[in-house]
C-alpha cells in the first residue's frame, strides 16, 4: 500500500500514468502479476532474515515457485480439496514472532523495511500449510514402502550416517529404527510422487511468460 | 480512485460485466491486493492475452488505466490447394486445432507441421504450407486458412524388405498391390491408406501360413526428390508356424479359429490362450456338454513349429430340461425370467436350449443387479445344478434359490447447496427420497437427472456429491446430497460458420439459442441436430469460445462442412410374381413371371442454399418404365415438421395384367406433423392417365369407352397417425391412415369422383413373443361423373380403369396375385377394378427357431367390390359373373430377420377362389365372336415372397 500510494504521488507530481502492475505470467486462465512476484521475494526474504533481492534471475525463480502453486491451486479446485480456513496460519505467525521478534516493535520495523503488512505474512503462511496438506492427501496415500525398502535404506544410508555423525553411540537394531526409516522414505516418495507431478502438470498446460517483467 | 478506465475504451465485456468482474469503483481506496485480485478476475475471464493497471493524477484524483491485449480464439480451420486424399476433414483433424480454444503461434506451427507430416505419408513431399490467419476483432476469432503448395504426389518405389526369407520378397512385394496391373504400368501414386493396406496384407500373408507371431513392421517412407519416389522399408520377422490342434473334440477349422484368438490378435500369449480355452469350454458347454473342460499344452516341434494343443474332455451330453426359480417374492417369475439367458429344451424353438456355467454365471450376476437396485443389498442367488432330472440321465435341471433379504430404504434425506428458485425441480428429480428403496444405482440415476437439469439451465459446472450412513433403525439410511450449482453461463451470441452456399437465414433459423438465453446442454445439442436434419450439412461441429474462462456470458460457435451438394444412385434388382403371362388372354390371372428391374438416380441437395432437394429418379423393368421429379423443401418457410413436396412424373406400367397406362402426373403436397406421430398432408396432383387400346384385355365393345385420355384434377388430404414400437417389425401399438379425396371438372379435370382409404391397424403382445396383428382397410370410390345414354341406358360415365381400386398380393390380401381381386371383365376374364375395397388382415406372428426365423398363421379376407352397396360377407360366390363378395384366405408363413428387414414367405390358402369365364384366343378372334371361352378359377393357393413384415 506505502509503495503504491508512493507511485501514485510521483505518478501525480510526474502527471502522467505510473505502471503499479501488470501480468508476468500466466498459467491457462491464472494470471501471476508482478506485484505477486516481489511480494514472494519480500516475504522470503523476511522470513530467511536475507536482504530483498528483486533481480530478473530472483523474479524468474519466484515466479516458477508462484506457478508449481497455481499448478496445485487448480489441482485442489479440480479435487474439489477443502483448504484449511486462515485461523490455521495464526498459530505459526506467533511462534515465528516469538522466535524472531520477541518485541513488537521491532516485529514491525521489520515489516515496514520489507514494505510487508502483517496479512502478506499471514497468507503466505496459509499458503504453506495448505499445500503440505494437499500434497499429503493427494499424494500420500499412493506411497507404500516395503520391509525390503527398509532394510536396505537401513544398511545403505542410516547405518553409514549413523557411524560417521554419531559414533561411538551404537547403532540400534533394525527393529528400533524401522519407524523412523519409514517415515523417511515416505516422505521422499512423497516429494518425488509430487516432483513428478508437478513436471507433468507443467507439460500439459500453457504457461506463458511476459518476458519484459523479467528483464 | 477517481475514475477507472479501459484501455482501448471499446472492450469484449459490457461495462457491466466489467465492473462487477474487476470490483473497483470510482471513490474506493487505492489497494494493491484488491487491485491484484480485480486484475486476476479479469484475467480469468480469458478474453485478454495481456494486463497492465496504470495509475495517473487526473483532475484531482487518481485514476485507474486497465491497458488491455485481446486474446485471440481458434475459428475457422481449412486446408487448401491439395487434392484428395487426405480429403479436407482428415486434413483439418490434422491440425489438432481445436475450435473455440485459445489461439496461439505456437499450436499454429505445429498444426501446419502435423499438416505436413499427414501429406508426407499421402505422398505429397517438399509441401510449402503457408498459414494464412484473418483476424476477427468484433468475435476475437483468429480464422486459419493453411495455403497448401504440394506438386505432384510420389510414387511407389519397389520396397526394401528386410527380415523375410529370399523366396519371399517377391511374393509381398506382389502381396501389396502397389504396382499397377502388377508392374506393367510401373507403381502406383502413394497414398496413407495404401501404404497401410499394402502393409496389412504383408501380415495377412503371413497369418494365413500360421506364422501367427510374425511382425510386419513400415518403418520408413523413404523419398527420393530427384524422382519423386517413395520406398517403403518393411521390416519382416516372420517368427515360427503355430498350428493350433484339438483333441477329444471334433470342430471345424473355421470355428476352431473364430474360438481361439490368437489367430485375429496373431498372437500366442498366455492370456490369449486362457481366452481360447474359456471360449472352447463355454462352447462346448453351450453344446449341451456341461462338464466338458478344455485344457490347453504348448510345444515347441521345431525351432520353426509350436504346437498348441487344446485337449477337450467333453463327458456326456446333458440338455437343460427344467428350470426353477424359488424364494423370489418381490419379483415375479416372469420378471426374473426376462433377464435370464439359459433356455430349457423347448420343442420346436429352442431344440437343444441354451446352458453353459459362464451363461449361469451372468444369470446369477443379473438377478442380483436387478435386486440390488431395487434395495435388496443383502440379496443371495444360489444356483443349483442337477443331473438327472425327472430320471433322464441327459437332463439337466436348474434351481436358482433367491433369498431376498430385508429391503434397505431411505430412512432420511438430507439435500444442500440448492437455489430457492431450483429446490423444488430438483427434489422432484430424485427418486431416493424418504421410504424409497435405496441402491447406488437410484442414486447414479437421480445424480444424472439432476446434473441434466443444472445443464440443461446454463449451469455446467455443477457438480453433484453424495454420501450415506446407516441409521438406527435396521435396514434404513441416511442420504446426504451436497450440490455444487457453479455459476450460470448465459449466451452471449452465436456464430456459425463455414456456410459457402447455404443461406445464413435458413441456417440461424434452425438455432434454438439466442444472446441471453442459459447455455443449455439440450438447447445446443438440439440446434446441432436440427442443422444435420436439414441434410446440407456433412458435419456440424459445436463449441464454446474460451471455454475455460471464467466469463458469464458465452459465445457459442457452430462450424459447418457443407455436404456434396450431387449424389447418384443406381439399383438393380427384380421381381418374381404372377406376374407373366404376356399380354394374351391365356392367364387372366397371371402366371409365374419374373422381371429385372434397374433404377438411376441424381439428388442435387441444398438447391439455391435453402435446403431443399431436387432429384431424379428412373425405373425400367419389363412391367413398368418411369422418370420422376421430386422437388422436396422440408421445414417449408422456416416451420417445424412443415415439408413441401412437389413432383412430376411419366409412368409407363403394366403392374394390373388388365391394360398397359401411361400416367403423365404433377403434384404438389403441404405435410404437417401435427405433433409426435400425427401428420397431416394436403395435395393437388392432375394427371392425364392414357391406356394403350391394343393393351385392354376386355370386351371390344367397352375399348372406345376405356381407351379414352382421362384427365384427372385430385384435391385430396391425408391423416397419418403413426403408434407403433417399429415400423418395421411392429409389437405393439396401433396405425391409422385416412385418405380423402375428390376429383373434379372444377379442377380440370375430366373424370369426377370421391374416394376415401382408411386403413387401421394395431398390434398386440398376447404372451412372451407371440403377437396378434391386425389391419383393416376400407376403400370407397363415389361416381360423380355426368349421366350419359351412350350405351342406350341412362347411366353415369365409367370411372377410368387406372382411378379404380385393385387389390390383392403380398401386401394387401394374399389369397389373389397381385392386383387380382374384384371385378372382372365378363368376355375375357380380366380384372377391372371396383368402387369399394374391404380386406381385412388378422395375422399371428411367433418365434420359430431360435431368434431370426419366425413363423405367422394368417387370415385375410375381403375384395374389391363393384361399389359400396355391393358389401357383403357371404363367403359363397353369387356366380361365374358376380365377384361382389368375401374371399378368405388362410395360410401360413416363415420370416427370417435381417437387418434391413423380415424377408418372409407366405402361402395362402383359398378355400372359396373365385370362378371366372375366360377367353382362350386371339385378340382378332374375340372381336370376331369366335376363340372359346372356358371357365376359369385362380389357384386356390397362392404364394408371396417379399421383404417386410405384411403390415
Amino acid at each position: 500500500m506505502t509503495r503504491l500510494v508512493a507511485v501514485a504521488m510521483l505518478a501525480a507530481a510526474l502527471g502522467r500514468g505510473e505502471v503499479v502492475d501488470r501480468l508476468a505470467v500466466s498459467v491457462e486462465s491464472a494470471a501471476i502479476l508482478e506485484s505477486e512476484i516481489l511480494d514472494h521475494l519480500r516475504v522470503a526474504a523476511f522470513l530467511e532474515g536475507k536482504p530483498l533481492d528483486v533481480s530478473p534471475r530472483a523474479r524468474r525463480t519466484a515466479a516458477n515457485q508462484l506457478i508449481e502453486l497455481a499448478l496445485i491451486r487448480r489441482e485442489m479446485q479440480l479435487s474439489r480439496y477443502t483448504p484449511p480456513g486462515v485461523e490455521i496460519a495464526k498459530p505459526l505467525l506467533d511462534k515465528f514472532r516469538a522466535e524472531h521478534f520477541p518485541r513488537a516493535e521491532a516485529f514491525e520495523a521489520a515489516l515496514t523495511t520489507h514494505r510487508l503488512r502483517e496479512a502478506d505474512l499471514l497468507r503466505n503462511l496459509l499458503l504453506q500449510v495448505t499445500v503440505t496438506r494437499f500434497v499429503n492427501f493427494r499424494f500420500r496415500p499412493g506411497v507404500r514402502v516395503s520391509e525390503e525398502e527398509v532394510a536396505e535404506y537401513y544398511r545403505d544410508s542410516y547405518v553409514p550416517g549413523w557411524e560417521s555423525v554419531k559414533a561411538p553411540v551404537p547403532v540400534p537394531p533394525l527393529q528400533e529404527a524401522q519407524t523412523e526409516i519409514e517415515a523417511i522414505l515416505t516422505e521422499q516418495r512423497v516429494d518425488q510422487a509430487m516432483d513428478d507431478w508437478l513436471k507433468a502438470a507443467r507439460a500439459s498446460v500453457r504457461i506463458t511468460f511476459q518476458e519484459e517483467v523479467f528483464r | 480512485m477517481s475514475a477507472i478506465r479501459y484501455e482501448p475504451a471499446a472492450q469484449p465485456l459490457h461495462a457491466k460485466e466489467l465492473e462487477q468482474i474487476v470490483g473497483l469503483r470510482p471513490g474506493d481506496a487505492v489497494d494493491r491486493i484488491r487491485l491484484r485480485e480485480s486484475l486476476e478476475r479479469l484475467y480469468a475471464t480469458g478474453r485478454y492475452r495481456d494486463l497492465q493497471a496504470d495509475m495517473a493524477e487526473s483532475g484531482g484524483g487518481l485514476v485507474l488505466t486497465i491497458q488491455t491485449q485481446l486474446a485471440w480464439f481458434v475459428g475457422r480451420v481449412s486446408v487448401s490447394g491439395v487434392s484428395e486424399p487426405p480429403n479436407q476433414g482428415q486434413l483439418v483433424s490434422a491440425t489438432k486445432l481445436q475450435l473455440g480454444h485459445p489461439y496461439s503461434q505456437q499450436e499454429v506451427r505445429a498444426a501446419a507441421e502435423n499438416v505436413r507430416a499427414r501429406l508426407e505419408r499421402s505422398g505429397f513431399y517438399g509441401t510449402r504450407i503457408d498459414p494464412r490467419l484473418d483476424f476477427d476483432e468484433a468475435t476475437q476469432q483468429v480464422h486459419i486458412d493453411f495455403q497448401v503448395s504440394a506438386g505432384k504426389r510420389a510414387e511407389y518405389a519397389r520396397p526394401v524388405i528386410t527380415g523375410a526369407p529370399p523366396g519371399e520378397v517377391a511374393a509381398l512385394e506382389r502381396t501389396s498391390r502397389w504396382k499397377t496391373f502388377w508392374g506393367v504400368l510401373g507403381w502406383k501414386d502413394v497414398r496413407e491408406s495404401r501404404t497401410s493396406r499394402g502393409v496389412e496384407r504383408m501380415r495377412r500373408y503371413y497369418a494365413t501360413r500360421e506364422r501367427l507371431l510374425s511382425n510386419v513392421d513400415l518403418t520408413e517412407l523413404r523419398h527420393d526428390p530427384a524422382r519423386n519416389t517413395v520406398t517403403p522399408v518393411v521390416a519382416v520377422e516372420q517368427g515360427p508356424r503355430i498350428r493350433v490342434k484339438l483333441a477329444g473334440a471334433k470342430l471345424s477349422d473355421g470355428k476352431l479359429r473364430q474360438l481361439v484368438p490368437v489367430y485375429q490378435e496373431q498372437s500366442a500369449d498366455r492370456d490369449l490362450l486362457v481366452e481360447g480355452m474359456r471360449n472352447l469350454t463355454e462352447y462346448f458347454q453351450n453344446e449341451g456338454h456341461f462338464r466338458a473342460k478344455v485344457e490347453f499344452d504348448t510345444r515347441q516341434v521345431s525351432a520353426e513349429e509350436l504346437e498348441i494343443l487344446y485337449t477337450v474332455e467333453l463327458g456326456p451330453k446333458f440338455l437343460l430340461t427344467e428350470l426353477e426359480i424359488a424364494g423370489n417374492q418381490f419379483f415375479d417369475r416372469e420378471t426374473i425370467r426376462e433377464r435370464m439367458g439359459i433356455t430349457p429344451v423347448t420343442k420346436i424353438r429352442y431344440r437343444n436350449g441354451r446352458f453353459s456355467e459362464a451363461l449361469l454365471n451372468a444369470d446369477v450376476a443379473s438377478i442380483r443387479d436387478l435386486y440390488v437396485s431395487n434395495g435388496f443389498r443383502d440379496v443371495k442367488i444360489a444356483p443349483r445344478v442337477t443331473e438327472g432330472a425327472s430320471g433322464n440321465s441327459a437332463a439337466l435341471r436348474v434351481r436358482v434359490e433367491i433369498t431376498e433379504g430385508a429391503q434397505w430404504t431411505v430412512g432420511e434425506f438430507a439435500l444442500e447447496g440448492v437455489a430457492a428458485e431450483h429446490l423444488d425441480e430438483v427434489r422432484s428429480r430424485f427418486s431416493s427420497m424418504e421410504g424409497q428403496a435405496f441402491s447406488e444405482a437410484a442414486v447414479a440415476l437421480d445424480r444424472d437427472q439432476v446434473l441434466n437439469y443444472y445443464y440443461n439451465r446454463g449451469y455446467p459446472e455443477a457438480q453433484f456429491d453424495w454420501d450415506v450412513e446407516p441409521l438406527s433403525e435396521p435396514h434404513t439410511v441416511k442420504i446426504h446430497v451436497k450440490l455444487d450449482e457453479g455459476e450460470p453461463r448465459y449466451v452471449r451470441g452465436v456464430l456459425v460458420g463455414g456456410l459457402k452456399t447455404s443461406n445464413p437465414g435458413m441456417v440461424y433459423e434452425r438455432l434454438r439459442l439466442e444472446p441471453g438465453d442459459p447455455l443449455s446442454q439440450a438447447a445446443v445439442i438440439e440446434s446441432q441436430r436440427r442443422l444435420y436434419d436439414l441434410g446440407v450439412f456433412a458435419r456440424v461441429d459445436v463449441a464454446v469460445q474460451n471455454p475455460e474462462g471464467e466469463e458469464p456470458n458465452k459465445l457459442l460457435l457452430f462450424q459447418v462442412e457443407e455436404a456434396r451438394r450431387y449424389s447418384l444412385n443406381v439399383g438393380l434388382g427384380a421381381e418374381i410374381a404372377r406376374i407373366g403371362g404376356g399380354s394374351n388372354f391365356d392367364a387372366p390371372a397371371g402366371s409365374p413371371g419374373f422381371s429385372p428391374r434397374v433404377s438411376f438416380g441424381v439428388s442435387r441437395s441444398n438447391f439455391l442454399g435453402y435446403g431443399h432437394t431436387m432429384a431424379v429418379q428412373t425405373r425400367l423393368s419389363n412391367i413398368q418404365q418411369r422418370t420422376l421429379l421430386t422437388y422436396l423443401a422440408p421445414q417449408f418457410k422456416g416451420v417445424e415438421g412443415l415439408a413441401l413436396t412437389i413432383t412430376g412424373f411419366n409412368d409407363l406400367s403394366r403392374d394390373i395384367r388388365t391394360f398397359t397406362s401411361r400416367r403423365q402426373e404433377g403434384a404438389v403436397q403441404l405435410s404437417k406433423e401435427l405433433s409426435r406421430g400425427n401428420t397431416v398432408q394436403t395435395r393437388f396432383t392432375y394427371r392425364r392417365n392414357t391406356v394403350d387400346a391394343n393393351s385392354l384385355n376386355i370386351d371390344p365393345d367397352l375399348i372406345p369407352v376405356f381407351s379414352l385420355p382421362v384427365r384427372v384434377g385430385l384435391l385430396s388430404g391425408t391423416f397419418l397417425q403413426e403408434r407403433r414400437d417399429d415400423p418395421i417389425e411392429s409389437r405393439r401399438g396401433y396405425y391409422n391412415s385416412v385418405d380423402i379425396g375428390l376429383a373434379s371438372g372444377a379442377f380440370g379435370g375430366s373424370t369426377r369422383y370421391a374416394r376415401l382409404l382408411a386403413r387401421n391397424s394395431s398390434y398386440h403382445r398376447l404372451y412372451g413373443d407371440l403377437i396378434l396383428a391386425r389391419l383393416t382397410t376400407i376403400g370407397w370410390q363415389k361416381n360423380m361423373n355426368p349421366l350419359s345414354t351412350r350405351t342406350g341406358v341412362e347411366e353415369r360415365e365409367p370411372i377410368p380403369l387406372p382411378e379404380r381400386f385393385f387389390s390383392g398380393g403380398s401386401s394387401t390380401h394374399r389369397g389373389f396375385p397381385e392386383n387380382q381381386a374384384g371385378p372382372r371383365d365378363l368376355a375375357t376374364g380380366f380384372p377391372v377394378g371396383g368402387a369399394g375395397l374391404l380386406v381385412n388382415n388378422l395375422e399371428l406372428r411367433f418365434p420359430l427357431l431360435g431368434d431370426n426365423l419366425g413363423g405367422v398363421a394368417f387370415h385375410d379376407m375381403g375384395n374389391v367390390f363393384t361399389s359400396l352397396s355391393k358389401f357383403t360377407l357371404d363367403w359363397r360366390q353369387p356366380g361365374v359373373t358376380e365377384f361382389d363378395y368375401m374371399v378368405h384366405a388362410i395360410g401360413m408363413g416363415v420370416r427370417y430377420r435381417t437387418p434391413i428387414g423380415p424377408v418372409r414367405l407366405d402361402l395362402a390358402y383359398v378355400p372359396n377362389a373365385p370362378s371366372f369365364f375366360g377367353f382362350r384366343g386371339t385378340r382378332e378372334q374375340l372381336i370376331n365372336g369366335q376363340g372359346e371361352f372356358v371357365m376359369q378359377r385362380l389357384s386356390r393357393f397362392q404364394f408371396h415372397f417379399s421383404l417386410g413384415q405384411t403390415f
